[in-house]
């Protein structure tokens, strides 16, 4: 009866996937829920390529995907991967839906999967990928992932059930060195940056998992990241099998036992260097010489819209894009614009610019996230767009930022006569990696037409 | 005046740190202890007059229940005395009776005759629009449990949105000065009159800071909140 009903899900799921190609919807989950709703179970019965890589944790997990599938690619391996991001059931079974012909017989070589934290709990042992990388937990979206000891929780239920997938683990995070205690784990880490003590918010990491004390750190590379450990019951970092020991301009110096290796650096901000690190030491765990990752890395790139800079007569243009509601990710990009060297003009544009009158959101991730960056003598101007400026304003009239520095429009029509400014060497864009990408790019023009006008 | 903000480290999980942070920009003329878990609270040697504790994680809960059960009866004075007690969040739950979940029952502080019922499977995030006496109060709440067996003493009359436990007309537990709730917001910064208020019951009086934004953005919300087509279910923190 399971056999049939697989049959006829995995069926369904195609005849809706060809329409929705033909129809050039190829990025939707709507096939891989048919299947779904027609049989649970169907991503535990669909047939898997020969490797498969899963990739969970808070802040990352587009990015790796990405990276790997083209590294995968470039040695002509023919890879599925939730490219568009949807890592929820429905987004597994579309994946694999793609991989598979209509007699459930794998059609890749290769499915790299990125999943969600909270799900994995009960989805691991379906997609049952040889590897799953662990890359980092922090404070993510309130009503989703809860909080990170809740999300450890959920990925330690995953790894329970199911025990043969091979945990890579970023060894400088301890909430994320808990977990997969009866799994094969390797560790990677970063070395000491020699940053100097930030105070966040919010603290991911307060009190030591196992007996309550206060932990200790050698160093901290950002927020909860770096080599620590509990002086009252000895939990500590793990040993780092891969751990980069020197960042340069163009490459990452790697050292694996007595061995070091060079590999090129896609982008040298921090927190992009942890994800390379992770692939590298899958990479390796896949039985790849140093060179040959090397070689593979010139030809991945990490996905557009994430962190790019124009320039306009002189007048730097960057964009920041950051998951909204996620405090991590937003105090990140606030951090930067914070330290970035000139004058600058901040552009807020992290919520839909809509018509509807009644959307509401919570907003208490405001409060999580560090504000207190934007108050900063070098940010002369903060401009906030969207539905939720008066939120926003407050927010940061309480981080101490001068109300004179503030402006905030609630339509992107209002925006012009804000965005023109004489005293400013940059502008910085920080807005949400989804739903405000059009309206970045529109944001963007008019201030290369005000630039343009007034001749700077 | 004495401002005490208990455990901050582990307790500004949803955005409660924006109730202190909006209180000490009020409050120039008091002094504020953060205590830290390692530390012997304050209000244990002082007559403290306003304390606060907000959200925390579920493991942390049992942390710091421990951390305050020695001091339960001194607690429970501070709350007859009329004492301002601002409790956010899943921090409600510790001065209940226990917290039940499918895996086991947990003591908790016992002051109030309530009990939590809490289920990590299914997190209820919800609008909160309700009444404080006269006054309209906005927020929104996001939680594992619901409270039951709070039969009196209740703190919000529901209008729309979750109130203790699905099915409830109330929310949350207001006895003397001692606030309890789930509503998030945070709290204080979305209801400026409301914390004119709480503020009122320490002595304080006048305008509060950036009380024009505050309330700009009050009225905006209630407006939304009212409309016959806003949600009351929110999703993935918002719809």
């Amino acid at each position: 009866m399971k056999k049939i009903r697989f049959f006829l899900s995995l069926w369904a799921g195609k005849l809706v996937l060809w329409y929705y190609i033909r129809k050039g919807r190829v990025n939707d989950d709507r096939p891989g829920m048919r299947s779904m709703r027609l049989f649970f179970d169907f991503v535990r019965y669909v047939a898997k390529p020969k490797i498969v890589v899963a990739v969970t944790g808070t802040n990352g997990k587009t990015s790796i995907t990405k990276i790997i599938a083209d590294m995968f690619e470039a040695q002509g391996y023919s890879v599925a991967y939730n490219s568009w991001g949807a890592n929820d059931n429905a987004g597994y079974a579309r994946l694999f839906l793609g991989a598979t012909d209509v007699f459930n017989r794998t059609t890749k070589d290769v499915a790299v999967v990125e999943m969600d934290e909270i799900t994995i709990a009960y989805m691991l042992e379906m997609v049952k990928p040889q590897y799953l990388i662990i890359n980092n937990l922090a404070t993510d979206s309130l009503h989703r992932n809860g909080n990170p000891d809740y999300v450890s929780q959920r990925i330690i239920e995953g790894c329970n059930k199911y025990r043969d997938t091979v945990l890579i683990v970023n060894g400088d995070d301890p909430i994320c060195c808990g977990i997969g205690e009866n799994n094969k784990r390797v560790f990677f880490g970063v070395a000491d940056q020699g940053r100097a003590e930030v105070k966040y918010l919010t603290n991911d990491f307060p009190v030591c998992p196992k007996c309550g004390g206060t932990p200790v750190y050698r160093y901290r590379n950002y927020r909860h990241f770096g080599e620590f450990y509990c002086p009252k019951c000895g939990y500590r970092s793990p040993e780092r099998s891969v751990f980069v020991e020197e960042i340069r301009e163009n490459s990452l110096v790697v050292r694996e036992g007595k061995q070091k290796n060079e590999y090129p650096v896609l982008s040298n901000a921090l927190f992009n260097v942890y994800n390379e690190t992770a692939v590298i030491t899958l990479f390796r765990q896949l039985g790849y010489q140093p060179e040959q990752i090397a070689g593979l890395l010139k030809q991945a790139k990490l996905p557009e819209n994430r962190d790019r800079t124009v320039e306009v007569n002189g007048v730097q243009i960057h964009d920041l894009c950051s998951k909204r509601q996620n405090p991590t990710a937003m105090s990140t990009t606030m951090e930067y614009a914070g330290r970035e060297p000139g004058n600058k003009a901040v552009i807020m544009l992290y919520d839909e610019l809509v018509k509807e009158d009644y959307r509401i959101e919570a907003t208490p991730y405001l409060y999580s996230t560090d504000y207190q960056f934007l108050n900063d003598e070098s940010i002369k101007h903060i401009i906030v767009i969207g539905q939720r400026c008066r939120e926003h304003k407050i927010r940061l009239l309480l981080a101490g930022v001068k109300p004179e520095r503030i402006a905030v429009a609630e339509r992107i029509e209002e925006i012009d006569p804000l965005i023109s400014f004489a005293d400013v060497d940059k502008y910085i864009i920080l807005h949400d990696v989804t739903y405000s990408i059009a309206n970045r790019d529109h944001i963007i023009d008019v201030i290369r037409e005000n630039i343009a006008e007034r001749g700077a | 005046m004495k401002r005490e903000i208990l455990y901050p480290e582990l307790t500004t999980l949803y955005g409660d740190g924006g109730n202190m942070l909006l209180l000490k920009q009020c409050c120039n003329d008091a002094v504020f202890r953060e205590t830290g878990l390692e530390e012997v609270p304050w209000f244990v040697s002082e007559d403290v007059d306003f304390i606060c504790i907000g959200s925390m994680s579920e493991p942390k809960q049992l942390l710091v229940r421990e951390k305050l059960k020695p001091y339960k009866e001194r607690i429970r004075e501070l709350i007859e005395k009329g004492t301002v007690f601002l409790v956010t969040g899943n921090a409600m739950e510790l001065f209940g009776q226990y917290i039940e979940d499918r895996k086991e029952r947990m003591e908790m502080l016992g002051i109030f005759d309530y009990h939590a019922q809490r289920n990590l499977d299914k997190r209820l995030n919800y609008i909160v629009l309700a009444q404080y006496e006269k006054l309209p109060v906005v927020g929104v709440k996001s939680q594992f449990s619901q409270i039951h067996g709070l039969d009196n003493h209740h703190f919000l009359k529901m209008v729309k949105g979750l109130g203790d436990n699905e099915g409830s007309e109330f929310e949350g537990i207001h006895y003397r000065n001692f606030f309890g709730t789930y509503c998030l917001g945070p709290l204080l910064v979305y209801n400026p009159q409301f914390t004119k208020h709480l503020l009122e019951l320490c002595g304080q009086k006048g305008e509060i800071v950036f009380e024009k934004e505050l309330e700009e953005a009050y009225y905006e919300r209630l407006r939304k909140y009212r409309h016959p087509d806003s949600p009351v279910v929110l999703g993935h923190g918002f719809i």
